[in-house]
């Protein structure tokens, strides 16, 4: 009877283990051939559209560029992304995408990548620390970054919400403490609380579930009865806090009396727009960015690198404040017609398909940027 | 008797009582408002159910953190059954998927015979990828405005209300619930006075997962939506119920236990949206939850030692 036991156990548990998206989850490729570039990518995979998409896009990018993308999930702590790098240079990969969740994680990234000679590249971080930045300029396999002006923008976005909304109280769900964005985004707005006399009410971080973030904003509605405002700092980084923070509002009948501020985009955005929710949301970069520093890291890989120092690079958010504009932005740029088609990739991306793209001509592609560009380019099709 | 019933009562309401004066003290503004009591009150109607699904397994030694995730994919499941079968489907899909995902946890258990921890925590990981893959490319499954009616007041209060009443009929009445607190007092002694202990725990599992199934109604038609969870991030959903169960199990000398699982999640609650009015920052939640938690398991044991000298 225990051998039985022991055995439906274990038939239960080796297909979660070997489909579990744990720590030390399964790679996945894109591509079988074992002779092109392999370009190696941990990344928080999850069922978030988002998520999905910036996977996608970058899997089609490495595929314009004849190359191979290899995926690793983990849990976003800096211990599992060195667990996941080691792997994904064991299983011969020629090129690192690395989204480092803190600064303090980067310098172990760079004594693995110098040590096995794999270029890599960093996306979506803000490097605030001199010596980190000294180090990675220092990296010869440190190809570039691409980054965003967390802090600014959470500074214009609680600027908009006091000045055009009348915002005066705000509540804060925010993102874990320590992840560098997160931090950049309390800074700003900050900064902005402090300059427009805004009242910081309270904050809250690590949600798991839409009703975490029901139940902490019926609870800023019972203990501030004067909430006009929340800054939701990460909205990407729980499904349904959007919802869920709307949900509470929405029964205790606060529809325009209390708007919502949001950093980075998640489904949904647009029926909250219309309900009159949500004034703004930052976003669009999650994914254009790790687009952008892939970019860098193929040339690299593949023979032809953007410039001999590393690049560093600044992305534009795009403010979504109306629901049409919110629709054409998951349509166009997280739909199923990728934001950059192969063939602009190979003229505007990378050098060895087009010798007159530049370190200066890849900038302004990255600095030009936003839902108009993409619409303009896309929209006839 | 009357007066012995109300100096009961007093005792029992005097946790929650003594923690809203604070607030009230601390807070006047932010807690002297009928909104604010209307959701403290109804914000600890689902850790009571919970608290109710996860009772009986407590008493008999069982540690089962798959509650979360077959909350979570029990919810998944109702709300894909919701889209087809409005509001029924969503009961029927919730409470049964809850109740064959329990036979299978504690079939599992009882088969396997190894501690309930381990089978948990790896039960919690194929629950939770069950249920990123039944959601498929949707990453958050959210129910039609229609069907959310018993995630507010007054459809929660009444979801409750039977909840409570049948949780008091069964704990109370069955010879199952007095089954689960011999063996919760001395296992060995309940097995030699021929109890089926074994089947005893598997009940435990599946009565605990009809509460489970309700809570999940509860959970999905309060915030209109739910995502699979993984990397077992559902456990966490298990803790705040937990403790109201622990502070239930402490008032039971005094009240009955449907009653103090109630008292024990309304006490939480007051104490976390207390930090919250009080500015503090969240983590200070988990630091007063654990305090509080050892001040109550204290003073429980203190008068229970009180009891026993008295009689000796």
């Amino acid at each position: 009877m225990k051998k039985i036991g022991v055995f439906l156990i274990t038939l239960l548990l080796v297909p979660a283990l070997m489909s579990a998206k744990a720590k030390t989850g399964k790679s996945q490729t894109s591509a079988s051939s074992a002779s092109v570039p392999k370009i190696g990518f941990p990344f928080l995979l999850t069922s978030d559209p988002t998520m999905r998409a910036i996977v996608r896009n970058v899997k089609y990018e490495c595929e314009a560029a004849g190359c191979e993308l290899v995926t690793e999930s983990w849990d976003f702590t800096p211990d599992a992304l060195v667990t996941a790098t080691q792997k994904l240079i064991n299983e011969g990969c020629d090129g690192l995408i690395l989204a480092a969740p803190s600064i303090s994680g980067i310098p172990a990234l760079i004594k693995i990548c110098t040590n096995s000679k794999v270029p890599f590249v960093i996306p979506w971080r803000h490097i605030v620390d001199p010596a980190v930045k000294k180090m990675l300029d220092e990296c010869p396999y440190f190809v570039g970054n691409t980054q965003e002006d967390d802090e600014q923008t959470a500074y214009n976005l609680l600027k908009s919400m006091t000045q055009k909304a009348g915002v005066k109280n705000v509540a804060v769900l925010g993102l874990t403490k320590g992840d560098v964005s997160g931090d950049m985004r309390d800074h700003g707005m900050q900064r902005a609380a402090d300059e427009f006399n805004v009242k910081i009410l309270t904050e809250t971080r690590n949600f798991s579930t839409a009703a975490d973030a029901t139940r902490t904003v019926e609870g800023f509605v019972a203990a501030y009865p004067d909430i006009d405002g929340i800054f939701i700092t990460g909205g990407a980084m729980t499904q349904g806090i959007l919802q869920g923070t709307v949900k509470a509002l929405d029964m205790h009948k606060k529809q325009g009396k209390v708007k919502i501020g949001m950093i980075d985009y998640t489904s949904g955005m647009d029926e909250e727009i219309d309900k009159g929710y949500l004034y703004m949301a930052c976003g669009g970069n999650m994914v254009a960015d790790p687009l952008f520093s892939c970019a860098m890291l193929l040339n690299t890989v593949k023979g032809a690198p953007l410039s001999d120092k590393p690049l560093w690079l600044k992305i534009n958010f795009i403010n979504l404040t109306s629901a049409q504009s919110s629709r054409d932005y998951f349509k166009y740029v997280e739909g199923d017609v990728p934001p950059y088609s192969s063939d602009e990739m190979k003229s505007m991306f990378f050098k060895f398909t087009n010798p007159d793209v530049t370190a200066d001509s890849f900038a302004k592609v990255v600095t030009d940027y936003s839902l108009e560009n993409v619409m303009t380019r896309h929209a006839a099709k | 008797m009357l007066k012995k019933y109300c100096i009961k009562a007093v005792g029992v309401f005097c946790l929650p009582l003594s923690l809203y004066v604070l607030m009230l003290l601390l807070k006047p503004h932010e807690f002297a408002s009928i909104t604010t009591v209307g959701i403290l009150l109804q914000q600890s109607f689902i850790p009571t159910i919970i608290g109710y699904g996860l009772s009986w397994g407590f008493i008999v030694g069982i540690w089962d953190f798959t509650v979360g995730a077959r909350i979570i994919l029990s919810a998944l499941i109702g709300a894909s059954f919701s889209v087809s079968f409005g509001f029924w489907g969503l009961t029927v899909g919730c409470i049964g998927s809850s109740l064959l995902l329990s036979l299978a946890t504690g079939g599992l258990n009882w088969i396997a015979k190894i501690p309930s921890l381990v089978i948990s925590f790896g039960l919690v990981m194929v629950y939770e990828i069950l249920g990123q893959w039944y959601s498929g490319s949707l990453s958050l499954m959210s129910l039609a405005g229609k069907d959310t009616f018993l995630g507010i007041f007054p459809g929660n209060m009444f979801v409750f209300a039977g909840s409570f009443v049948l949780f008091y009929l069964i704990f109370n009445n069955s010879p199952f619930s007095y089954h689960t607190r011999a063996i919760g007092n001395n296992e060995l002694l309940s097995k030699d006075m021929g109890m089926n202990v074994p089947l005893v725990k598997f009940l435990t599992y599946v009565v605990g997962g009809l509460f489970l199934g309700i809570a999940s109604v509860l959970q999905i038609s309060y915030a209109g939506s739910i995502g699979p969870q993984v990397n077992l991030t559902s456990i966490a959903l298990v803790f705040r119920p937990m403790i109201g169960l622990i502070i239930g199990l402490a008032l039971s000398r005094i009240c009955n236990l449907a009653v103090g699982i109630y008292i024990g999640a309304l006490s939480i609650n007051i104490i976390f949206i207390g930090i919250i009015a009080l500015g503090l920052p969240d983590t200070m939640q988990n630091i007063f939850l654990g305090v509080f938690l050892l001040a109550v398991m204290a003073v429980s044991n203190l008068r229970e030692r009180a009891v026993v000298k008295e009689s000796v």
